[in-house]
């Protein structure tokens, strides 16, 4: 299966506290409705200006992991390796919201309307990643229709650049998945055009092939934790204990 | 209140046309560029930039000032170039070759023009050549680098490698910064100067432009 979707416009929704808390913001002091209406206007260029756009193709174990050694720059030990083994499908996707978006930040930027530029770019990246999460949902509920299940597995998407996967890995990725079809190419140093963009590799199964301990060696330098509350949302519980533990345990 | 403390107040809750028409009555009142620069504009930014540090206002607050800022200076450019005002200095600022991020040196841009430092960005995926070429041209002395990627700090060693190479050390010094880059990293690498982050980036090159004057 290999499928290029346009995104539904009304998918393309953002909550103030989200995106205040990506500016690494709790909160504005703003009372003088300046927040408010650059937040408006924001969502206005949003609309006008987020074209979402992806490209999605199943892809069997035997082809992923030869795609996923890449240029044998990986870590030596992933979690993703394990995760394979017991996934059930796998899927290549990138997904991209075009480039207008990316050009309307920086021209905000400069004409100093910095807070509307900052607003955006930050909606951008939260309307991406929930984006992400909408194709890991149509990803499960295909792969739910074709096994003729009445429950869908638990996916999770996996990308170049984060847990052990080398972005290197982008090259390999884009050699099958050709992604110029909506716009996206590699940069030098693998980084994708349009920058709101996001690849990667949707992963099926059971939800507990998704949990692993974070003993790797890529967990060492990463500080974000966001793995955790990914994890959580398809596992649970059994996650959420671990996580306090994990976090207890680390002082 | 004086017309240059009603400027910095405004400035601070970031009403940019209160600003600008402020601004337009001290230049009317033929107060100096400079005295409307210092005593209004930028002391209107010191105490957003010691209240942001302080973790009293947040970003969304400083980026509404700083465009406040921004609607004033534009304002008194031309009668600053008449008066021969100079910037405290200058910095070169870029994102580091192959990486595209942005924003994190944006603000960081934002934020020095703010405390009264001329910025030349450079943008994003810069070649470590550039970097020192562009500070050479513009007589800066500090160039800034950005990386938001494990995958590109590396490259932040080259343009300090760069600069020793050429024979620049101490004429120009270098800071670092990005989500991913650390105090150990910077020192690793050589570089002059680590931020941790945009407010912290403005202290970090006063103290750097405090040093090259002792």
């Amino acid at each position: 299966m290999r499928e290029c979707l346009e995104l539904a416009p009304d998918a393309i929704e953002v909550d103030q506290a989200s995106v205040v808390q990506r500016l690494g913001s709790s909160r504005t002091n703003c009372e003088n409705g300046l927040f408010q209406e650059s937040f408006t206007a924001a969502q206005g260029f949003l609309a006008a200006t987020a074209r979402p756009r992806c490209v999605v193709q199943t892809v069997d174990l035997a082809t992923f992991a030869g795609l996923y050694d890449g240029e044998g720059s990986n870590d030596r030990d992933t979690p993703l390796e394990v995760i394979l083994e017991r996934s059930e499908a796998l899927a290549l996707f990138v997904l991209t919201l075009g480039q207008t978006i990316t050009d309307t930040i920086r021209r905000l930027f400069s004409e100093h309307d910095y807070l509307v530029a900052a607003l955006l770019d930050g909606m951008a990246s939260l309307v991406a990643e929930s984006l992400v999460e909408s194709l890991e949902t149509r990803f499960g509920r295909h792969i739910a229709e074709c096994d003729g299940k009445s429950t869908t597995p638990a996916v999770l998407a996996y990308s170049p650049g984060y847990c052990g996967w080398h972005v290197s890995g982008q090259r390999a990725l884009f050699s099958v998945l050709k992604p110029n079809e909506i716009g996206v190419s590699l940069g030098a140093g693998c980084m994708m055009r349009p920058l709101k963009s996001v690849s990667g590799v949707l992963v099926a199964g059971e939800p507990e092939i998704h949990d692993f301990d974070p003993g790797y060696s890529c967990c060492s330098g990463c500080d974000t934790l966001e793995c955790r509350a990914r994890i959580a949302r398809v596992t649970g519980p059994v996650c959420a204990k671990r996580e306090v533990a994990w976090i207890c345990s680390d002082g | 209140m004086d017309l240059l403390g009603r400027i910095a107040d405004d400035l601070e809750l970031g009403l940019n046309d209160d600003v600008r028409t402020l601004v337009r009555q001290a230049i009317d009142a033929r107060l100096s560029a400079s005295t409307i620069l210092n005593d209004g504009l930028l002391a209107g930014m010191a105490v957003v930039g010691r209240r942001f540090k302080a973790h009293e206002i947040f970003l969304p607050d400083v980026l509404l000032a700083a465009r406040a800022m921004h609607a004033g200076l534009e304002l008194l450019e031309p009668f600053l170039a008449s008066e021969d005002v100079r910037p405290r200095g200058t910095v070169i600022l870029g994102t580091v070759a192959g990486d595209q991020h942005d924003i994190g040196k944006t603000l960081v841009g934002i934020m020095l023009r703010g405390a009264g430092y001329e910025v030349v960005d450079l943008g994003i995926d810069v070649d470590p050549e550039t970097f020192v070429d562009a500070a050479l041209e513009h007589r800066a002395s500090i160039i800034g680098l950005s990386a938001l990627l494990t995958t590109t700090m590396p490259a932040m060693g080259v343009v300090v490698r760069h600069v020793k190479e050429r024979q620049l050390a101490g004429k120009i010094q270098t800071l670092v910064g990005g989500a991913p880059v650390t105090r150990e990293f910077a020192l690793e690498i050589g570089a002059d100067a680590y931020a941790y982050d945009a407010a912290s980036a403005v202290e970090t090159v006063e103290a750097l432009m405090d040093s090259r004057r002792c």
